[in-house]
């Protein structure tokens, strides 16, 4: 990924994320595809200006999606990323 | 809570409050909580958001609301830690959040004017008798024989005392229309077109008819008439205005004779001896209610006068500019143009004033007495009287009752309805003396 400013697309505000907002000082976003952890890290380090401890990743495929129609399209694929702070870091979301 | 109050003039009350931080803590735990049951946030189930999402997400809307509830408690606790007798909270001044956890706010309060009662049973009124005699009755029989008056044009006769003309006339004071000369003066007095006057000795102006004695169908005159000293307009009192006469058509009235017939015409199926007794019967009421009215108008004007204490300052103006409102609207109603109004402004404010002055002060010894009295309206009495509103309006009554609270009518007409009992009550328990008054007042 050449810009960093578009790694991350939107930040997961679910009450999945909620909870391991509290329990694990991690935080959820939804991240281009083609984006790895390093940069993933990168870019929350450069954006939020809060140290990372670690990262996961994991690909969703996008949702089937049909209209009366034996064939189908898809809602699009994504990647969510999981992102552990370190120790008394954190990111003000709202 | 730590509140002080301090009484300034005009029945205003300022109230110093502040609330403890545990308080102020305890009350926006209990809104974040009410807000998390209720919020729908995109990711979470209803009524599952965490509390710190929530506090971050409407902070402003929570803390908006805490300051209205905790001005709102604060306030409450004060009036009643105080005694305070309030009519209405004004202002909130000075609200704010301490870095301690305090809540600091001043509340302005008008309360109600603190007063004896003067006397009131047995106020000593007096009124004019009611009393209908023959001539009355004769003389509104009269009248109602005119309003049936056939009208037979004359062609080739002058203009008689007695006859009805059809007159154009414009008048002018020394070579100016009337008005731009007597600005205040009403439409009527400058010019008019078409108009039908009968002649007589005391219509229109003193003289103008006079001046028209003799004029034939066509003809064109000028009449110079001097106001006379009784003119409602004082300045122009004495002036002399000429007016060009037209006269455009004549016709001789004639009267119906005063009969059975004519009984008929003016109430279907009766005959004149039933009439007489409806006009008389009529007269009397007029003349009971118009005693009525006076007798309640007396009880309240002597209150008044016998009670002196100082007003809300706020709802004294508000009541002055309601009055004055009122008053321009009823002035444009009869007819006065917008620069006559704004001519008469000082006047109309000082009247408003006086009135607005006494109708608070009436109205907060009405009050007081019907406390004293205990005399109260009860559910009962306003749904009755909101049920005749609504036939009236032709509406359901259920539907009607929804408007009426929806607009906050309803606290209006139960404000009333106690006045009029109020009055009632003053009325009956008023020492009433009938006089024999002169006629002209009884029967006007």
């Amino acid at each position: 990924m050449k810009d960093i400013y578009r790694v991350i697309q939107t930040i997961k505000l679910t009450e999945k994320s909620a909870m391991l907002q509290e329990t694990a000082n991690s935080y959820v976003f939804k991240v281009d595809r083609r984006a790895n952890k390093l940069e993933i890290k990168q870019a929350v380090e450069t954006i939020f200006g809060a140290k990372v401890a670690s990262v996961n990743t994991c690909n969703y495929l996008g949702k089937k999606r049909r209209e009366r129609r034996s064939d189908f399209g898809r809602t699009p694929h994504w990647k969510k990323a999981i992102v552990r702070l370190k120790d008394g870091e954190s990111i003000d979301l709202v | 809570m730590n509140i002080t109050v301090e009484t300034l003039p005009e029945c205003q009350v300022a109230m110093k409050v502040e609330v403890p931080a545990d308080k102020v803590s305890s009350t926006r735990a209990q809104i974040v909580s009410g807000y998390a049951k209720q919020v729908k946030l995109p990711g979470f189930r209803p009524g599952k958001v965490p509390k710190s999402v929530v506090e971050k997400r409407f902070g402003d809307g929570i803390k908006d609301e805490l300051s209205k509830q905790l001005v709102n408690e604060g306030c409450q606790e004060g009036i009643k830690e105080n005694t305070l007798d309030i009519l209405s909270v004004d202002t909130i001044t000075e609200d704010s959040f301490e870095e301690d956890g305090t809540f600091k706010f001043t509340a302005s309060i008008t309360t109600r004017p603190q007063f004896e009662l003067p006397e009131y049973k047995k106020l000593a009124i007096e009124v004019p008798k009611v009393s209908i005699t023959d001539e009355d009755v004769d003389k509104a029989l009269e009248q109602a024989r005119e309003r049936f008056a056939d009208f037979d044009e004359i062609e080739d006769k002058p203009i008689k005392m007695g006859h009805v003309a059809v007159l154009d006339y414009t008048g002018s004071i020394d070579g100016k229309p009337v008005g731009e000369a007597i600005p205040k003066a009403n439409a009527y007095l400058a010019a008019n077109k078409d108009h039908w006057m009968k002649m007589g000795d005391e219509v229109f102006l003193p003289g103008f008819c006079e001046g028209l004695i003799g004029a034939n169908i066509g003809d064109e005159r000028e009449v110079t008439v001097t106001l006379p000293e009784e003119f409602p307009i004082e300045d122009a009192r004495g002036t002399e205005i000429t007016y060009k006469v037209t006269v455009k058509a004549l016709k001789e009235m004639t009267l119906p004779e005063i009969d059975d017939d004519l009984a008929g015409k003016i109430q279907p199926g009766t005959n004149l001896e039933d009439l007489k007794k409806l006009i008389q019967e009529d007269m009397e009421q007029q003349q009971t209610t118009q005693q009525k009215d006076m007798i309640v108008q007396q009880c309240v004007g002597q209150l008044t006068e016998g009670a002196s204490f100082e007003l809300p300052g706020a709802l004294l103006k508000r009541e002055t500019q309601a009055t004055v409102d009122q008053m321009v609207a009823r002035g444009q109603e009869q007819g006065a143009t917008e620069e006559q109004i704004t001519e008469q402004q000082e006047q109309i404010f000082e009247n408003a004033a006086i009135q607005a002055q006494n109708n608070l002060k009436a109205n907060f010894l009405l009050n007081e007495i019907a406390k004293k009295e205990e005399i109260s309206v009860g559910d009962q009495e306003i749904i009755s009287v909101i049920a005749q509103a609504a036939e009236k309006e032709g509406k359901p009554i259920k539907k009607f009752i929804k408007e009426l609270q929806e607009k906050g009518e309803i606290p209006k007409i139960r404000e009333q309805l106690l006045i009029r009992k109020v009055l009632t009550f003053l009325a009956d328990n008023a020492d009433v003396t009938e006089t024999d008054a002169p006629k002209e007042d009884a029967a006007e």
